[in-house]
């Protein structure tokens, strides 16, 4: 069943000279009780296609096209005390800063309670008891002490914080999940465990997850279903095991095969060569043709369609997508 | 470190200052030029000896220095302050802690809060809206009235509302002693009366700085990721802003507040003058222009006190407000 349906997204930062195209024409699904992981190298769209899903863009940036629906709900037709509405009962957000997100002069525990009670619809002094009720329980649920929800942020370590970020973005039971880089900061221990945790969550609740990282191997590890992402463009989107085995685009090749692999033969890694093209003035036609090996005279010239390829759910937007890279 | 070892600490610091200032404020005025004599009997020097004498014996003056630090320490804790030199025989302590104080707090505890209120209000509102035209244009009217002198202005305010709208009187600062009022509540009445103009002119010259302060502190606050986790939270923008982002935003506006306490007592010398405000603004500056040395080194004594308390005050403050601190 799908949850969330992302169509022709496109948002564009609007600087004093120029129009940066950080999210260009970008369709893709998260299913629900799925982990839908996002990668891309940094600067390629996929905080920016979160923060569009979350009506959260900074000012300068708009959404131009496209429409975002939610169970079928387009989220950008909502105004802005539904979309306020809307936030955190049906979708929450694990931002990529762990250490700050949460207020310091506010107890952990205050801060997950007034998103409950701002969220129930009653709002008498039951609902306050309750919520503090709840707060416990989701504590426990992501292996936290509840007596530690009277403590202040600067008393948690940074995994526990992370745990609790978790806790505060399951208080209202939502429905879909984005989760920006939510393990980066966190050594690799923790990371294991926050990977495990969130995972165990998801199969708990059938929770759809949107999973943002430029990790692959995390990706690897925990998601269902893959979307690589390239200067503001969806280059591949599959099943993990496709795109890991049998990725066709290819950019998506040449960023796994820049990952070490810790089984099998040790191999030289090979990185991609170049940078990503500046999105105010992206190049003409498919935007990686001047970092393909592969790239014809037609990838200069028109832009790839976003197509079907071997099953059903693997898309590639590549004039080329299979053929082997030198 | 706990909060109550935090709160000792502060306040043995504290204590310490206080003696140190208690002793500063002693030596500072047996280095400073001039005798009681010269203060009594005007600068004219014909003095005849025997007066010189009578009144270097009446103030103590011709007593070795350890011995008058020691009769003003003995003094000061009975809670005497000694005579005053021009309002002789009154005693220090009857001359500031009279109606002039009473009129000093209420005049600059009044101003003060509502500067403090109206500058974290706006400063809030226009850090919200952030380079709008509301943001703009109360910054330029703040920008104008912070710095416009505040006799000035008082002056203006006289000659506007008391000259041309008859909207407040003149000046003074009703006693209640007077006869003309028959209970406490015509008193009381007269009394705000009274007040407004002062009030309304320290609050234009307080209010300039504070909102440019707690304007300043919101918009830092808005950068931080908290702020972006609250919204993303959908909490009404209320809540974001005078709950998650005031309360981080409050601390510098604590400092702030703790320096002006010191006003509370030390009074507004010019506003006091264009409003003929009674009160310890007024007393300071006719301390200092008849060379009344055991009046002022009381009133100084009386602003370092209050200024060590408010800081001490402010410490506390800091300690409830942002659970971090506890050094």
């Amino acid at each position: 069943m799908v949850l969330l349906e992302v169509k022709n997204l496109s948002t564009h930062f609007f600087l004093k000279e120029s129009r940066v195209r950080a999210v260009d024409d970008v369709c893709f699904t998260v299913e629900k009780g799925k982990i839908l992981g996002v990668a891309g190298e940094s600067g390629c769209g996929k905080t920016t296609t979160a923060l569009s899903i979350m009506r959260m863009l900074p000012p300068a940036g708009k959404i131009v096209k496209g429409e975002i629906y939610l169970e079928g709900i387009d989220l950008l037709k909502k105004n802005k005390e539904e979309m306020r509405q809307t936030k955190w009962k049906e979708l929450s957000y694990i931002f990529q800063y762990a250490m700050n997100a949460f207020n310091p002069v506010m107890t952990v525990g205050e801060q997950i309670a007034e998103v409950i009670i701002e969220k129930q619809d009653t709002n008498s002094k039951s609902g306050k008891k309750e919520a503090w009720k709840k707060v416990k329980e989701s504590f426990e649920i992501v292996g936290l002490d509840p007596d530690r929800s009277k403590n202040y942020p600067h008393e948690f370590s940074g995994g526990m914080r992370q745990r609790a970020i978790i806790a505060m973005a399951m208080a209202c039971d939502p429905k879909l999940l984005i989760a920006d880089e939510p393990v980066t900061a966190l050594d690799v221990i923790v990371e294991k465990k926050i990977l495990k945790l969130l995972r165990e969550i998801q199969t708990k609740y059938d929770l759809g997850i949107m999973f943002i990282t430029h990790d692959l191997s995390v990706i690897a590890e925990s998601c269902d279903e893959v979307a690589i992402m390239y200067a503001g463009k969806l280059v591949e989107v599959g099943d993990a095991s496709t795109i890991f085995h049998k990725g066709a685009h290819p950019y998506t090749r040449m960023l796994i095969r820049s990952f070490p692999s810790i089984l099998g033969e040790c191999k030289r890694i090979e990185p991609i060569s170049g940078i990503p093209p500046d999105l105010a003035n992206p190049p003409l036609g498919c935007r990686f043709h001047p970092r393909c090996p592969i790239a014809t005279k037609e990838c200069k010239e028109e832009i790839p369609p976003f197509e079907q390829f071997s099953t059903s759910r693997h898309q590639v937007a590549c004039f080329h997508a299979g053929e082997s890279i030198a | 470190m706990s909060l109550k070892s935090y709160i000792a600490r502060r306040a043995l610091d504290s204590i310490f200052l206080l003696i140190v200032t208690v002793v500063f404020n002693f030596v500072l005025f047996r280095i400073m030029p001039g005798n009681p004599a010269l203060a009594v009997l005007g600068r004219t020097g014909q003095v005849r000896p025997e007066f010189r004498e009578a009144l270097q014996i009446r103030y103590g003056t011709n007593l070795p220095i350890w011995d008058q630090f020691v009769i003003y320490l003995q003094r000061l804790l009975e809670g005497d302050l000694g005579f005053s030199f021009y309002y002789y025989p009154t005693p220090v302590s009857d001359l500031i802690f009279s109606h002039r104080l009473l009129n000093t707090v209420l005049l600059m505890g009044i101003s003060i809060l509502l500067s403090f209120i109206l500058a974290i209000i706006f400063g809030t509102i226009a850090a919200s809206k952030f380079k709008s035209k509301t943001d703009l244009v109360s910054i330029f009217i703040t920008l104008t009235s912070y710095s416009t002198p505040v006799f000035w202005v008082g002056m203006l305010i006289i000659f506007y509302f008391f000259g041309q709208f008859h909207l407040i009187p003149l000046s003074g600062s009703p006693r209640l002693e007077d006869p003309k009022y028959a209970d406490f509540f015509a008193w009381a009445l007269d009394y705000c009366y009274h007040l407004i103009g002062p009030v309304t002119t320290l609050t234009i010259s307080f209010v300039g700085a504070w909102f440019l302060i707690a304007r300043d502190q919101m918009l830092g606050v808005f950068m931080e990721d908290y702020i972006t986790t609250a919204r993303a939270k959908g909490l009404k923008e209320r809540r974001v802003l005078f709950v998650h982002a005031r309360k981080n935003a409050m601390l510098p506006m604590i400092s702030v507040l703790a320096l002006a306490m010191t006003y509370l007592v030390s009074g507004a010398t010019l506003t006091e003058t264009v409003f003929s405000w009674d009160g310890i603004g007024l007393l300071t500056f006719d301390a200092v222009t008849y060379s009344d040395y055991p009046l002022l080194q009381g009133l100084f004594l009386l602003v370092a006190a209050v200024a060590i308390f408010s800081s001490f005050l402010a410490d506390i403050i800091y300690a409830y407000l942002d659970p971090r601190i506890r050094y």
